[in-house]
């Protein structure tokens, strides 16, 4: 049981009619980690999310938690998750604390002294009518809900949305303690920053296809160098086409962009053959991997 | 099994809705048996038959003053009554999206179901107690002629309870069959309607009197309880068909899609989509979150 993963995904497919929110997605996520589902609005990854707690149900493939099936095994499935919806409903005539006190009983009781700590660490007033909350404190009782019972698997949709910066550092401490405990935190996003400062792996997807998943470790690692460069004059059209191990990302003009993994000696023999004016190398951030994924075509399946 | 949480969860939201309604109908009954003793004198002896709302006889007999005038409206009000609390029950929760913060919980769609259910009729029977205070507050300082017992006024609002039940299971159903609670509202009190004028024109026009026995307005027997009393197999009928109602709401509620505006009759029929036509849910396919602030 203890090799079975956290999360898992098998030809996952959801349609609303015609519209094909989730098109086969495959997945693992390991126990203990922290993964990152990331992708833009409409991407699906709330879909997911959702037919992992067995709001909706898929139309093909399965999903697991722990290794129960999501739409079979329910009550097991939502013992073990912590759930924190991305449009999070709270009832509003409730007070905080009779809104988690609601939630402890539905619960079967949770971590009293847990629950405590939550409450203070986010500075929420247990007193306060949920409907009269700001935004950002409407948010902290979500999370103090998903997190209250030390759940093993905490499925987390956009869960800093409206919190503020000192907050989400909070949020983020409590998030990391609860993967050092070897819990594991699936969290959706479509903030780059956010994925990359928190998540160990990512996996991004893509008009419902995940189109990559990388470890971002290991992606600093083997991430390809870009390479800015500015020429004294314009270079003829084809000057770059055949140097072997780099990628020509665009040349307009005077101005060349390249990529390149481990032929950075071959490009700069390649570039020496002009007179260079200027030349920037930096790693390929998360962002313009993500962005370079988007800018493809869909369909073009997973680069990782 | 019903969930315990669920069910004072449910009770107690509907706290306010069981003393108004109650309150309301205990408060028409006390007005009646004070109105008793003139319109008794003024209407001594007249005979009215047929006027509109079934068969009419002596104003001025207590039991069949008080079938008129109070157990003719009790069923409309107790449709009206059931029909909100059927739609709030688990189409509201759903609507404002507090179905997902239950359901993500170690709770299953049966308990949760049932906890409302059991909440819902838990209520009906409250509001009918309260009714009956109306009775049991004034009938013993009014003069009855001895015809009706107080005992008897007090406890005749409870035949309207498997009534009222079967109109509370019809609307769960209808509610889980649709895609939102406005459409489910709209296509009970549209049903309320056209039954409750069947029902009166069945009892005028002799042609088709027949047709009062498609109404559930006939089986609730309030227009008879205090002069023929309860027939039982009409009782037996409309607790087996609020039974079967709850049933099918209860399957429904299995198969459907949690707050994406659907109907669980879509796949079967096509369609079923869609936002509410009457305005009140959002129905947003893939609930990506909004970044819509507070």
């Amino acid at each position: 049981m203890s090799d079975t993963p956290a999360i898992r995904f098998v030809g996952l497919v959801k349609s609303y009619g015609d519209v094909r929110a989730l098109d086969g997605i495959d997945l693992e996520v390991p126990r203990g980690d922290f993964f990152g589902f990331l992708g833009p609005n409409g991407a699906g990854k709330t879909t997911a999310i959702r037919v992992l707690m067995d709001l909706i149900r898929p139309n093909a493939g399965r999903a697991e938690v722990l290794g129960f099936d999501a739409q079979r095994d329910t009550i097991e499935v939502r013992r073990r998750c912590g759930y924190l919806p991305g449009d999070l409903a709270l009832y509003d005539s409730l007070s905080v604390e009779a809104c988690l006190d609601l939630v402890a009983a539905l619960r079967s009781g949770v971590d009293e002294r847990y629950r405590e700590e939550l409450v203070e660490r986010l500075n929420l007033d247990r007193t306060r009518r949920v409907g009269a909350l700001s935004r950002g404190n409407y948010q902290k009782v979500g999370l103090v809900i998903a997190l209250m019972a030390k759940p093993d698997v905490l499925l987390l949709d956009e869960p800093t949305n409206a919190l503020d910066p000192l907050v989400q550092e909070e949020v983020e401490a409590i998030l990391r303690e609860a993967v050092d405990e070897g819990r594991t935190v699936f969290f959706s996003s479509h903030v780059l920053a956010e994925v990359e400062q928190l998540a160990r792996r990512v996996a991004m997807l893509r008009s419902g296809r995940i189109v990559a998943v990388n470890d971002l470790a290991e992606q600093r690692r083997l991430a390809p160098r870009r390479v800015t460069v500015t020429f004294e004059e314009a270079p003829p059209a084809g000057s770059f086409d055949r140097v072997p191990g780099v990628r020509l990302v665009s040349l307009e003009g005077r101005d060349g962009v390249f990529e390149t993994h481990d032929a950075m000696h071959a490009l700069i023999q390649a570039l020496a053959e002009h007179r260079v004016q200027t030349l920037e190398t930096h790693e390929i951030t998360l962002e313009e991997l993500f962005l370079s994924y988007y800018e493809e075509p869909a369909g073009a399946g997973a680069r990782a | 099994m019903p969930d315990r949480t669920i069910v004072r969860k449910t009770l107690r939201d509907l706290r306010w809705q069981v003393v108004g309604w109650g309150l309301g109908l205990a408060g028409l009954a006390a007005m009646l048996v004070l109105l008793y003793p003139a319109i008794a004198e003024q209407f001594e002896g007249v005979k009215l038959e047929n006027i509109g709302f079934g068969e009419i006889g002596d104003l001025g007999n207590p039991r069949e003053f008080f079938e008129v005038e109070f157990f003719t409206w009790a069923p409309v009000l107790l449709t009206v009554f059931a029909i909100i609390v059927g739609g709030a029950l688990l189409a509201r929760e759903e609507g404002v999206g507090t179905l997902e913060l239950l359901l993500s919980q170690p709770l299953t769609r049966r308990g949760l179901f049932l906890g409302k259910a059991v909440g819902g009729a838990a209520a009906v029977v409250g509001v009918l107690l309260l009714a009956g205070v109306g009775f049991l507050l004034t009938a013993p300082w009014v003069d009855l002629k001895g015809e009706v017992a107080v005992g008897e006024l007090v406890v005749a609002p409870l035949s309207l309870l498997t009534f009222t039940w079967f109109v509370l299971a019809a609307t769960m159903l209808t509610a889980t069959l649709t895609p939102t609670r406005g459409r489910a509202w709209a296509l009970m009190a549209a049903a309320a309607f056209l039954t409750y004028a069947l029902h009166i024109a069945s009892g005028l026009v002799s042609s088709i009197e027949g047709l009062r026995y498609l109404t559930p307005y006939y089986y609730s027997d309030s227009q008879r309880v205090l002069t023929e009393g309860t027939v039982w197999w009409h009782q037996a009928g409309l607790l087996a068909a609020a039974l079967v109602c709850a049933a099918l709401a209860l399957a429904a509620f299995e198969r459907r899609e949690i707050g994406v505006g659907r109907s669980p009759m879509a796949d079967l029929f096509g369609g079923g989509e869609g936002g509410d036509a009457l305005g009140d849910e959002p129905s947003d396919a893939a609930r990506e979150p909004s970044s819509v602030a507070r």
